[in-house]
């Protein structure tokens, strides 16, 4: 085996259109890694410099009325993650800003997609989709050049009878370029390291070294498989348009046909449609602000029963703020229960999406690449809802203050100073656990791991045939 | 397992086919120790078929094939120790140079070779000092058969099996490999080498076979005949045979 890859190795060194290949991709990997950590610096860089003007206006904003702060509302960024440069995922279409309120529940905006031709039409460059479409095509040639020339050139049958196993032949040459495949991975992976020396805790090595395996898991594959479709096609061109017709159908059909699947199995109502069933569950709620609503009174008789009193005016408390939260829980059921069907409906197009992937191993890597960066679809829920509960916090800490701070009813010009307003904690979000990285990322780990057992197999049942 | 054979290689009564094509007939051969046995025929007589049966990589469909007493195609890797085989065409790494080359072979082979020894067999095999080191890319297909005589030398081969091993070489470099060949054959390798060119198979062989249409026609020994009576005979056979 040795001898193999080593004479393999002397081959590709001293091929000047190989090795031309090789290091402008290798080039092409270390610019694009270092661009997608400079991008995701830079704009973390901004993202603390707002969200530190925007604290600042908070905390300086003097003695208020802790309500009309909640109107104010804040503006919150989604953190990029350390490995958003490498895979940018959904990222780059979501949004990273947040606006938030009292009453309402506002989505992220300002996505990069809405404001650059370049991002919406061919996405970012960034390594992964080097790595995911580019390396793996490189691979198929060269695999398909080197098994290609042993047999079209007889050289086969003179190696077989010097002592070569045929199937260890072919075994040397996929570990070779599976091996550079990873070398490729590695560059981009050390750039990664060097460059972003502050963020490399263990979660993010662990991470690292999943990605490597999982796309060590992919190059593998597609060696595997263009070896044993080049060894075993007698005719050349067969082997080689089968293997570019798996490229294309695995990188630019399947993943749009099972989307389209997913969303027609599992049907996501419109915008305008969500919009308006929220607006009417919404209604049915109280109107803080609005003395007059019916269903007030309700609410009015339990306080007063419960501080045994006759009027609101009586009350030791600002009934005003009491209301505001009432209307804020029930705005919040609404949430629960329109976004809580919304994020089911996304995780079964999402388990769709993984199942009908057994196909595509290149799709399982995407999944899993998007996921242990934590640029994927999850990710970003996860970073919604963890903003969601701390808004919840934030305008209850707020509607309690106007309720409980020393205010009566109806006292509107009533206001706190703002040692208040500074005690409120910031928002800091933590990426998703290994745990439930993992517990989300299976069914890919497992389908390539199916995939690279499955490859093994093919490779053993090579035999050498005239 | 090895099977007591005073024969270096024998065929006995061997036929294949492919599909409705009897490809050979009833083949029936014995090479001693030492022996350089030409098969003569033209295209599609059946000698690279011959000359794949004893490499292992087609299965006889009758008789009994034997390369120092080890059936190649049952016990591929025991039999192809002891053969080596030389293609019409050998191709070699063109990026390595003809010592890298015979390096890679000879290690495949289980040899280990030291730069010396490796720099002896090509130049006993007739390959100039200066293109050692060349890329064997830029080799005449001369000098790409005596690399391919070194890696059968360098093994120590006891079998030897050639492919129309002079096509195309032209006179000078057609004389040096019989030559070689010839040297092998002394140092006790058995050759059987297939051919179409009457000259050279004369100039080489011991013994000559004419194959027909799969069939072994005539055996003649090679010093009993001249080139011009060879041709006579090869012509008269394949000619009653029409």
């Amino acid at each position: 085996m040795k001898t193999i890859l080593l004479n393999e190795w002397r081959i590709v060194a001293r091929n000047r259109w190989f090795l031309f290949l090789g290091i402008s991709l290798a080039a092409m990997l270390a610019l694009s890694s270092y661009l997608g950590i400079q991008e995701t610096k830079s704009l973390s860089i901004l993202e603390q410099e707002a969200s530190a003007h925007i604290r600042e206006q908070w905390d300086n904003q003097g003695a208020g009325n802790p309500h009309g702060a909640a109107h104010y509302g804040t503006y919150l960024f989604k953190p990029s993650s350390s490995l958003t440069g490498f895979d940018e995922g959904v990222n780059g279409v979501v949004g990273k800003t947040i606006y938030l309120e009292g009453h309402n529940q506002n989505d992220t905006q300002y996505s990069e997609a809405s404001q650059s031709v370049m991002a919406s039409r061919f996405g970012k460059l960034r390594p992964s989709l080097i790595l995911q479409l580019i390396v793996p095509l490189f691979l198929i040639f060269m695999v398909f050049s080197t098994v290609r020339q042993e047999r079209e050139s007889d050289r086969v049958r003179l190696l077989i009878i010097q002592g070569g196993d045929y199937q260890g032949i072919i075994s040397g040459k996929i570990i070779f370029y599976w091996l550079a495949g990873t070398v490729f991975l590695g560059i981009s992976l050390l750039v990664q390291v060097l460059m972003d020396t502050t963020a490399l805790d263990s979660g993010t090595f662990l991470r690292m070294l999943l990605l490597f395996l999982g796309y060590s898991a992919f190059y593998y594959i597609i060696c595997s498989l263009t070896a044993y479709l080049s060894a075993n096609f007698r005719k050349t061109g067969t082997a080689l348009s089968i293997m570019m017709a798996v490229w294309i159908i695995w990188g630019v059909f399947l993943p749009r046909i099972t989307g389209n699947l997913a969303e027609q199995f599992y049907e996501l109502p419109t915008r305008s449609e969500f919009s308006a069933q929220m607006k009417e569950d919404r209604s049915a709620g109280v109107d803080g602000h609005n003395a007059e609503d019916d269903k007030i009174e309700a609410i009015k008789d339990s306080v007063l029963r419960q501080y045994q009193v006759a009027s609101v005016e009586e009350l030791p408390i600002n009934f005003d703020g009491i209301l505001m939260q009432t209307d804020e829980d029930f705005g919040n059921k609404v949430w629960d229960k329109h976004f809580g069907n919304l994020y089911q409906v996304m995780d079964r197009q999402k388990t769709f999406a993984q199942a009908s992937s057994i196909p595509n191993p290149l799709q399982s890597l995407q999944s899993l690449s998007m996921g242990l960066s934590g640029t994927d679809q999850k990710s970003h829920i996860d970073f919604l809802l963890k903003v969601e509960d701390y808004r919840r916090q934030f305008i209850k800490s707020l509607n309690d203050k106007h309720a409980f701070g020393g205010s009566k009813t109806g006292d509107w010009e009533w206001e706190i100073d703002q040692d208040f307003f500074r005690s409120m904690q910031d928002f800091s979000y933590q990426n998703r656990s290994m745990d439930e990285l993992l517990g989300a990322t299976w069914p890919d780990v497992a389908i390539l791991l199916g995939w690279v057992v499955g490859c093994f197999f093919l490779i053993k049942s090579i035999r050498f045939q005239l | 397992m090895q099977h007591y054979c005073i024969y270096m290689i024998s065929l006995q009564q061997v036929s294949k086919s492919f599909k409705e094509n009897l490809a050979l007939n009833s083949l029936s051969l014995e090479l001693p120790e030492g022996e350089i046995f030409a098969l003569l025929g033209p295209n599609g007589a059946g000698k690279t078929t011959t000359i794949n049966l004893l490499l292992g990589f087609l299965k006889p469909d009758l008789g009994q094939i034997l390369v120092k007493g080890v059936d190649p195609f049952r016990e591929s890797s025991e039999a192809r120790k002891s053969i080596a085989y030389i293609p019409e065409n050998v191709n070699l790494y063109p990026h390595l140079s003809g010592v890298e080359n015979l390096n890679y072979f000879s290690q495949l082979a289980g040899t280990n070779l030291s730069n010396t020894e490796l720099e002896r067999y090509l130049s006993d095999c007739g390959l100039q000092k200066g293109a050692f080191s060349k890329h064997t890319g830029s080799y005449s297909k001369g000098m790409r058969q005596k690399v391919g005589i070194a890696i059968a030398y360098a093994k120590k081969a006891s079998v030897i099996l050639m492919d129309e091993p002079a096509s195309g070489l032209d006179p000078v470099a057609s004389k040096e490999l019989s030559q070689l060949i010839r040297k092998l054959a002394d140092e006790g390798s058995t050759i059987l080498m297939a051919s179409h060119d009457l000259f050279r198979v004369k100039e080489t062989a011991h013994r000559i076979g004419i194959l027909y249409q799969g069939t072994l026609l005539q055996t003649i020994q090679a010093d009993s005949v001249t080139a011009n009576e060879l041709e006579e005979i090869y012509l008269e056979t394949v000619s009653q045979t029409l």
